[in-house]
């Protein structure tokens, strides 16, 4: 290879030169998500398959009341007062609480954000109505309702998820009517309506795509919320109703008992614990992706 | 102009690469550059030449994901080496920057007074009450109107063109030596950006400092600096002094930037001259000439690794072409056909 | 100008494409209404290119829009070919502003970021109900005749594309309804120099082609000079200067026409600019000065400037001016201004 008049200054480097020293771009710890992720996965695949799985009904008896754990399937996590198999109750507690969670914040995200695009959208007075009920909500004390709720309506599943995502409904509604506003403002919804676009094709083919995903986002974190929302009103016996199981309400039924036996709370206390951790990881994950995201 | 002094600022083979997850970004490749005290040197590319991270290599005000070789000395000091506290010693008494958006660079919860005193009690040692009497001097030298009430104002409450003035004040506050400013018109309207200009031309001639004007903006940097040093893709292509490298630009890229941009002065012609394609992928640029895939008058001896060296010529106007333009044919007046390439850019 | 007047429209609308008359924009704020646009008037001639120039607050993008309603009229007729877009009902008005198309600033914002180019470029036909078929077949010429790559940059979605990229795709979609004028708001300012030149040649390629008109929107002196035919100056909501653009660059009348130019950086002027900067700022649009809009940072100001809102009137052949002192130098009013 002829090399060419090197001339001053610097000679250049060649291409698989290593350069400077980099830092290492940092991973997004993403053993984590994945632990996290596989946690959900269980759980969710727990609640499903529980009727099919080998273990004892969640309402007979297996063992001894207030057993140890031990090492048979049943026993795995030892048995409740009534001698009822843990394991088998906290997997079909799963099905209550991953219910309650998971479809009170799916109709808050569907309520919330169609109500914040019409705000967002429309402003005016529809903005001012939609708002001023939303506040109204968020500023009443989140349990003071549920109780006057509970203490209204005959204490069911059914009551319980209307509840739940009344209280969520004005949150999304936020996110969604900021998120809409934000949008509309773009120019090329500007460009839509000069090319002859309508109100409905305006809100829905161009802004609702894009305010969706950054809304959905916070999906996982409420679901979250709502879960530990759920065990909060079990715990106080306003919760899904016996025979039941639910993660709360078995934490209800253990409280007595925690100092002499403390595997009745701690089980399902971890239980929550760690589904309400591995989805805010995950939703953290997913705000991260989706969430700020500006184009 | 000035004999040659020690440089307030000598950069040597300076490499800042900023890691990604597809590879790093060589935003600064191997580039030279030096300025003596009360030198004014305009630093001018497109976007994504490199021009602002050579900046803020200097500032030490890189992401966190950078790493940097060669030497940039600062009065002598290495700052690349130093350590923090010493580099911490320099920002200000040294060396100070004016940023492109001074909405942002300033901080809108704190009082503009606050803002201009902060750095002098750390580094010159002097008290409040002092440092804030030297505020309201430096505010009358930027052109602020009634100072004395400003100093309580906040950011918001003050228009584009007064929050550069401020932004000003803050650089000189500290007397520094050499004053770095990137792109500290873009964000303003033209009769503010004069007014700006104006301002930058008068304090650094009453106060002997030395300037390194960052911009895009070809026209703004040739009426008011020294030295220009041009920038193409992370390398230094053509650097000397401003009337020669703009009368007679030898780089084939700066020619055909000087070209296409638009100008009150060059005749009115209703087709612009076109630079086709785009930049090279900073992560793999080509290993000759960053230029050539975009160039009409490459071959084959523009790829050669180590083709874009700086060569010297007449008066320190160096340029990094393999076939330059012959001198005096460049310039505004000449204007050649468009190069004959397909009109798409090209992207990463 | 920051004047008012008619003198320098054709007296024959036939003769135009777009004419607007007594144009009023407001805007409510918090500190009151603000006149964004004050009194416009103005034509556009068929197949020329008209160029909006000034300042941030001078009210030519809000202009630009408003000629397309895409900002509330307070007052005033926008005639489009015969027919007042101002007083037409929401339903003809969605197939009229089809003729009026719209290109902005950022391309990048101006593209729907979950369409794929290929969607993106026959919006405007979608909305119209067109078919499928010949979608497809807008879709390709038009890429095409920006210069793009049907076959490649068509599944391509905004965010894979450049900023000269999306600029193309967004004329691409004003082309694809076929047009009949075109609003460009600063269609090159968020590009860099090499591009902006592709862009500007593109746009001059496709006017001759489709027999467009432009309306060209722009705070950059140098490029409105290559790219317009005429410019009109605006200031603070007002008409400073209208005239053929060889005139009034070579020979500004008006006094902020001529600072505008004087503090455009040069190359081989002496300090870098060809005459004095002008001092202060923009006034407050909420309260704007009395009589003409510029008298507080106008060299030539008097006291009839403030009490009499200057007339657009001819100083020129095809070259108008708001000024009652139009053409007169500093040094000759400086003592009457003493006075």
């Amino acid at each position: 290879m002829t090399v060419v008049d090197p001339g001053v200054g610097s000679p250049l480097q060649p291409a698989d030169d290593p350069g400077p020293r980099l830092p290492a771009v940092r991973a997004h710890r993403s053993w984590l998500v994945a632990l996290s992720a596989g946690w959900l996965a269980l759980v969710v695949l727990a609640a499903v398959l529980a009727p099919v799985l080998p273990l004892t009904d969640y309402g007979q008896v297996a063992g001894p009341p207030r057993g140890k754990p031990e090492l048979s399937l049943d026993g795995l996590l030892g048995y409740d007062v009534l001698g009822r198999s843990m394991l088998s109750r906290i997997v079909s507690g799963a099905q209550a609480s991953l219910l309650v969670g998971v479809v009170s914040g799916l109709i808050a995200f569907v309520v919330g954000s169609f109500l914040g695009l019409l705000a967002g959208f429309l402003r005016g007075v529809v903005d001012t109505v939609i708002s001023f009920v939303t506040d109204t909500l968020l500023a009443f004390p989140p349990l003071v309702m549920l109780l006057a709720l509970a203490s209204v309506l005959r204490p069911s599943i059914g009551t319980l998820i209307v509840s739940l995502s009344l209280l969520m409904t004005p949150t999304f509604a936020r996110l969604a009517r900021a998120n809409t506003m934000r949008w509309a403002s773009r120019e090329f919804v500007m460009a839509a309506t000069n090319m002859g676009a309508g109100l409905p094709r305006l809100m829905g083919r161009e802004v609702l795509p894009n305010v969706l995903p950054s809304v959905a986002a916070y999906l996982p974190v409420v679901i979250a919320a709502l879960i530990v929302a759920e065990g909060s009103l079990s715990f106080l016996g306003l919760g899904v109703p016996a025979p039941t199981p639910s993660w709360g309400g078995m934490i209800n039924d253990g409280q007595d008992l925690i100092s002499r036996f403390p595997n009745l709370v701690f089980v399902p206390a971890a239980t929550i614990l760690l589904t309400v951790l591995a989805l805010n990881i995950v939703g953290d994950r997913l705000r991260v992706r989706f969430g700020e995201r500006t184009r | 102009m000035t004999a040659p002094t020690r440089p307030l600022l000598q950069v040597e083979d300076l490499r800042t690469w900023i890691a990604t997850d597809s590879g790093p970004v060589r935003a600064v490749d191997g580039v030279s550059l030096t300025v003596a005290a009360g030198e004014a040197v305009g630093l001018v590319g497109e976007s994504g030449s490199g021009k602002s991270m050579l900046a803020r290599t200097v500032m030490g005000l890189l992401p966190d994901r950078a790493g940097t070789s060669g030497t940039v000395l600062l009065d002598g000091v290495d700052v690349l080496t130093a350590s923090t506290r010493v580099r911490q010693s320099l920002l200000g008494p040294k060396v100070a920057m004016v940023f492109q958006d001074a909405g942002r660079a300033l901080n809108p919860v704190v009082r503009i007074g606050r803002q201009i005193t902060e750095g002098m009690v750390r580094h010159l040692g002097i008290s409040r009450a002092e440092a804030r009497e030297r505020a309201v001097g430096l505010l009358t030298e930027v052109g602020v109107p009634d100072p004395r009430r400003r100093l309580a104002n906040y950011p918001f409450q003050l228009s584009g063109g007064m929050r550069q003035r401020i932004m000003i004040a803050i650089a000189l506050a500290c007397e520094p030596d050499l004053l770095i400013a990137d792109e500290p018109t873009t964000a303003l309207d033209v009769t503010v950006q004069r007014q700006i200009l104006d301002l930058l031309d008068r304090v650094r001639t009453t106060r002997g400092m030395g300037l390194v004007l960052i911009s895009h903006d070809l026209g703004l940097v040739a009426g008011r600096t020294d030295r220009v040093a041009v920038m193409y893709s992370g390398r230094m292509v053509e650097e000397g002094p401003t009337d020669a490298v703009f009368d007679s630009p030898r780089h084939r890229y700066t020619e055909a930037l000087l070209a296409s941009t638009p100008s009150l002065d060059a005749p009115r012609a209703r087709r612009m001259r076109v630079i086709e394609g785009a930049l090279p992928d900073p992560r793999r640029p080509p290993a000759g000439c960053r230029f050539a895939p975009r160039c009409a008058a490459a071959d084959a001896a523009c790829e050669v690794p180590g083709a874009d060296s700086l060569r010297d010529g007449v008066l320190g106007h160096r340029h990094a072409c393999v076939h330059p333009v012959p001198p005096g044919a460049g310039g505004v007046a000449a204007d050649r056909d468009a190069a004959l390439m397909p009109a798409d850019e090209t992207r990463s | 100008m920051a004047g008012t007047g008619e003198a320098h429209l054709l007296t024959d609308a036939a003769d135009t494409v777009l004419s607007v008359h007594h144009l009023q924009v407001e805007y409510r704020t918090p500190g009151g209404v603000v006149q964004a646009v004050s009194d416009v008037s103005f034509d556009v001639r068929p197949g020329e290119t008209l160029g909006l120039v000034g300042e941030s607050g001078c009210g030519k993008s809000t202009t630009g829009k408003a000629v397309l309603r895409l900002e509330k009229i307070a007052s005033g007729r926008v005639v489009y070919r015969g027919e007042d877009l101002a007083a037409t009902k929401r339903g003809p008005l969605r197939r009229l502003r089809r003729k009026l198309q719209m290109i902005f600033q950022d391309p990048v914002s101006s593209l729907n970021p979950r369409r794929s180019v290929r969607e993106l470029v026959v919006e405007g036909l979608t909305i119209a109900g067109r078919p499928a078929a010949e979608r497809r077949e807008a879709a390709d010429r038009v890429l095409a005749d920006v210069g793009l790559d049907p076959e490649r940059f068509g599944p391509l979605y905004p965010r894979q594309l450049s900023g000269g990229q999306a600029q193309r795709v967004a004329i691409a979609r004003a082309l694809a309804i076929r047009p009949d004028l075109i609003v460009c708001d600063e269609p090159v300012s968020a590009l860099d120099v090499s591009v902006q030149a592709q862009i500007v040649n593109l746009l001059h390629d496709l006017k001759d082609e489709h027999d467009l008109t432009l309306v060209f929107i722009s705070h950059d002196l140098s490029v409105v000079r290559s790219v317009c035919d005429r410019v009109m100056v605006m200031y603070l909501g007002r008409i400073c200067e209208v005239g053929d653009v060889e005139s009034v660059f070579a020979a500004p009348a008006h006094p902020y026409t001529r600072a505008l130019l004087d503090s455009v950086p040069r190359r081989r002027a002496a300090g870098g600019f060809t005459g004095p900067a002008l001092e202060g700022d923009i006034p407050t649009p909420l309260d704007p000065p009395s009589g003409c809009r510029f008298r507080t940072r106008c060299p030539l100001a008097t006291d009839r400037c403030a009490e009499e809102v200057p007339e657009v009137r001819p100083v020129g052949d095809g070259h108008f001016a708001a000024c009652h002192y139009a053409g007169i130098t500093a040094d000759t009013v400086r003592v009457p201004a003493g006075v």
